[in-house]
């Protein structure tokens, strides 16, 4: 492992300033509901809408509840003994849960309201009762059709959007959006080159993730080109090939070429952060994202593949990490936007597919570009989604392969023009970096440097399954596979391009673009919306709960949320407990410990462990824990260094004592 | 972005190792072949592991690193093509010790797409 260097310190630093220096500044923070906040209409001003809950022990409860056993029962509002104590008019609204209400007051902003009500010793929380509405397109400045004439394409992210004739397979996204933004409690793993944590649209979003690229067989790192074999630096140094590595030496025959920053493209795509004012939207909006550098230049081997698989789904893999969990996020998705095209698939992914499966893991994986051909492993592997790719009229696109093995197609990005200086009209908009080598400016695809490939398909439907997860968190991966599948949109036979035939199975000619059927492209087309609509709620309530920075730094204060928790079907939550579970002798749980959020300071590196308890309207509980490993972050890379760098020893060491001594309960 | 077509594992040797005369491993790297095994025993140490493998291979074996359960990846230094598909059979050939043998392939990125195929 190479010493402290820099380049995680891309992600590290990411997670650190989750203090979120750019979103600070961004107009409408994104709520973890995925709705966003409506601007506040004058009236509003004047009359404060304010959601109260009232502590259990407190003394206006025990006054008004002498002869009820539980206070929690009995359905008494406090409009008038508040209004005594504040001076204020107030008026009762509804009853929202046990000890909890609506409470109305004229004259008065909500905030000020709320100022006051949070003075008084018998209020457990008191928050503005905002006006949701419905609908509303994400803020990101690269999102929306009609763009200016500087930015391309000019349709944006026209595959998030809801379809119509022109844009056929688009997946619904927006739409989708109504029902659920995404849990940031829900982690997507994406197994890939790594991944440019600095990038503005990612800040925030990541979890941190780990580097599995090793030695080459000469002993030599030209594959990694980090200057070191497994670390806990998932960054992206770039993967060019030069003429001199093709001509000899472990990437001989390899193809020249520049960096792909293929990574950061599929994790955008996943989980950019949406709706902040910043470039793109993401199909997960809130899910969170864990970068697992499994290829480097010229790709990875298939064993690194799969110990990044094992390891993102939190099965341990005791020769590399000891015993115990050895990954504190393990993943809900596996994003695997690579593979080979061995038609059948081998001992050693369906192994791997399998056992991440069993242990609740969805693996999403690309079907391939090779125009038409037999689908490669790992996406015919039983059990993984394979995605094919379309065409904005939904038909097949070129490049696409086929086979009875994928699961469903998305958008995949495609040029309607494609003389050699037209731009490329339907690309997939994805964040990316402009270095032809090492890493240069973070910026995005565009219709000249275009994003195209089922590599760009997967994603999206790792996104989409994301959000299912979040709506109902006990989803199996066969549940998620077959919810996607059923909720397709069928495709279309017609509006394809002159002379477009029908697909056929591969037969070992290429075939472009054709009418999918749903043994050559999947069950259908992509339909977020319609998914997250079928998914029905947890019979149970389900604990989900995140940390704030994810990877905090020694000193920092980490903000704990379980509002992203699910009320089992017909039920509300009504309390929420956190307890420290082990301090590790460097976090003390701050003074509210009975709300939906809480906080935690640390003092010192090193790794705590916080369980949050939530009850809900039957009394009926469920928990979850947090392991939380604060590390000294590392100086920040400069853009050109080449990448390289590592996550920080204080972050190995702190997922060593995890690994040996915490265990951390998977949600 | 790489160019190369993700079907290059295959000719570093991802050919189906099935244990009969049909191996066909291309022309080995100079360093020997990579491969992957699952062992029949749980809970093997990589010593262990390497032990038997040499053993059986009759071959230096390095690099040896567990991937997941039951599963470890391992370098057979073999000069050629035909000992290296000998020591890839011995090492396959002992069920006592090994399940299953798999060379190790690279994976790509999909090759990016043309504009034309991209239609």
């Amino acid at each position: 492992m190479k010493p402290l260097t820099h380049s995680i310190a891309t992600v590290v630093t990411a997670l650190a300033a989750l203090a979120l220096p750019a979103l600070a500044a961004a107009p409408s923070p994104p709520r973890t509901d995925g709705i966003r906040r409506a601007s506040v209409p004058t009236a509003d001003l004047r009359d404060a809408r304010v959601i109260v809950k009232f502590k259990a022990d407190s003394a206006l409860l025990r006054e008004r509840t002498q002869s009820a056993r539980d206070p929690d029962r009995v359905a008494v509002q406090y409009a008038g003994r508040m209004s005594q104590r504040l001076g204020v008019a107030l008026q009762d609204g509804r009853m929202i849960a046990a000890r909890t209400q609506v409470l109305r007051a004229r004259a008065m902003s909500s905030a000020e309201l709320v100022a006051r009500l949070q003075a008084d010793p018998d209020v457990e929380y008191a928050e503005i009762d905002e006006r949701m509405r419905i609908g509303a397109a994400p803020n990101d400045p690269r999102y929306g059709a009609n763009q200016p004439q500087t930015v391309t394409p000019t349709v944006g992210q026209w595959y998030l959007r809801a379809p119509d004739p022109t844009i056929v397979s688009a997946i619904n996204a927006e739409t989708a959006w109504n029902t659920t933004g995404g849990s940031p409690a829900i982690v997507v793993a994406v197994l890939d080159t790594g991944v440019r944590g600095d990038h503005p649209d990612l800040l925030g979003k990541l979890v941190p993730g780990y580097d599995f690229v090793s030695a080459d067989g000469d002993g030599s790192f030209t594959s990694a080109n980090d200057g070191n074999a497994r670390d806990g630096d998932a960054s992206d140094p770039g993967d060019w090939v030069t003429q001199a590595e093709s001509d000899s030496g472990p990437l001989q025959g390899c193809d020249v070429g520049d960096s792909s920053w293929h990574g950061t493209q599929t994790t955008a795509l996943v989980g950019a952060a949406t709706d902040n004012g910043v470039g793109m939207a993401s199909v997960g909006r809130n899910v969170r994202v864990m970068p697992v550098r499994v290829l480097g230049k010229c790709g990875g081997f298939m064993s690194d593949v799969v110990a990044g698989m094992y390891w993102a789904a939190g099965i341990n893999i005791p020769s590399t990490f000891g015993t115990g969990p050895a990954n504190p996020f393990p993943a809900k998705v596996l994003n695997m936007s690579l593979g080979s095209a061995t038609p059948t698939c081998g001992t050693t992914y369906q192994s791997a597919v399998t056992a991440v499966n069993g242990a609740g893991v969805s693996v999403v994986v690309s079907a391939g570009n090779d125009a038409g051909l037999a689908v490669g492993q790992p996406a015919n592997c039983a059990g993984a989604i394979g995605v094919g790719g379309l065409r904005q009229t939904g038909t097949k696109v070129g490049f696409s392969d086929v086979g009875p093995q994928i699961s469903i197609s998305a958008p995949a990005g495609n040029c309607v023009l494609p003389g050699a200086s037209d731009p490329c009209l339907y690309p997939i908009l994805t964040a990316t970096n402009d270095g032809k080598t090492v890493p240069g400016n973070n910026t995005y695809s565009d219709s000249f440097n275009i994003s195209v490939g089922t590599s760009f398909s997967a994603p999206l439907v790792s996104g989409a399954a994301a959000l299912l997860l979040s709506v109902n968190p006990t989803l199996t991966p066969a549940q998620v596979r077959s919810t996607l599948m059923s909720s397709a949109r069928a495709f279309p036979t017609s509006g394809g391009s002159a002379g477009t035939s029908t697909c056929v199975a591969p037969n070992g000619t290429q075939q472009l673009e054709c009418y999918c059927t749903t043994s050559t492209c999947g069950a259908g087309m992509l339909d977020v919306r319609a998914a997250v609509q079928a998914v029905p709620a947890p019979t149970n309530t389900q604990a989900l709960a995140y940390a704030t920075p994810a990877a905090p730094a020694p000193g920092d204060t980490v903000t704990l949320n379980g509002a992203t928790s699910v009320p089992g079907s017909g039920r509300t939550i009504s309390g929420y407990q956190w307890t420290m579970v082990n301090s590790g002798g460097i976090a003390t749980l701050g003074a509210t410990t009975n709300a939906s959020t809480a906080t935690v300071t640390t003092s010192g590196g090193g790794t705590f462990v916080v369980r949050l308890d939530v009850t809900d309207n039957t009394a009926a509980t469920a928990s979850t824990t947090l392991t939380i490993i604060a590390a000294a972050p590392v100086a920040p890379p400069s853009s050109d260094s080449g990448g390289g760098g590592t996550l920080s020893w204080p972050w190995l060491l702190g997922l060593g004592l995890a690994v040996a001594a915490l265990r951390p309960r998977r949600r | 972005m790489l160019t190369m077509t993700w079907r290059h594992g295959v000719l570093l040797g991802a050919l189906p190792l099935c244990g009969c005369a049909q191996d066909n491993l291309t022309t080995p790297p100079p360093d020997g072949v990579r491969i992957l095994v699952t062992t029949r025993s749980e809970s093997m140490s990589v010593g262990l592991v390497t032990t038997q493998a040499h053993n059986l291979a009759r071959v230096p074996v390095s690099d040896v690193v567990e991937v997941g359960p039951n599963r470890y990846r391992m370098t057979l230094v073999c000069p050629d093509e035909a000992s290296c598909r000998d020591a890839v059979g011995r090492v396959r050939g002992d069920r006592s010790f090994a399940l299953g043998v798999d060379i190790d392939p690279r994976q790509q990125i999909p090759a990016k797409p043309t504009r034309e195929m991209s239609r």
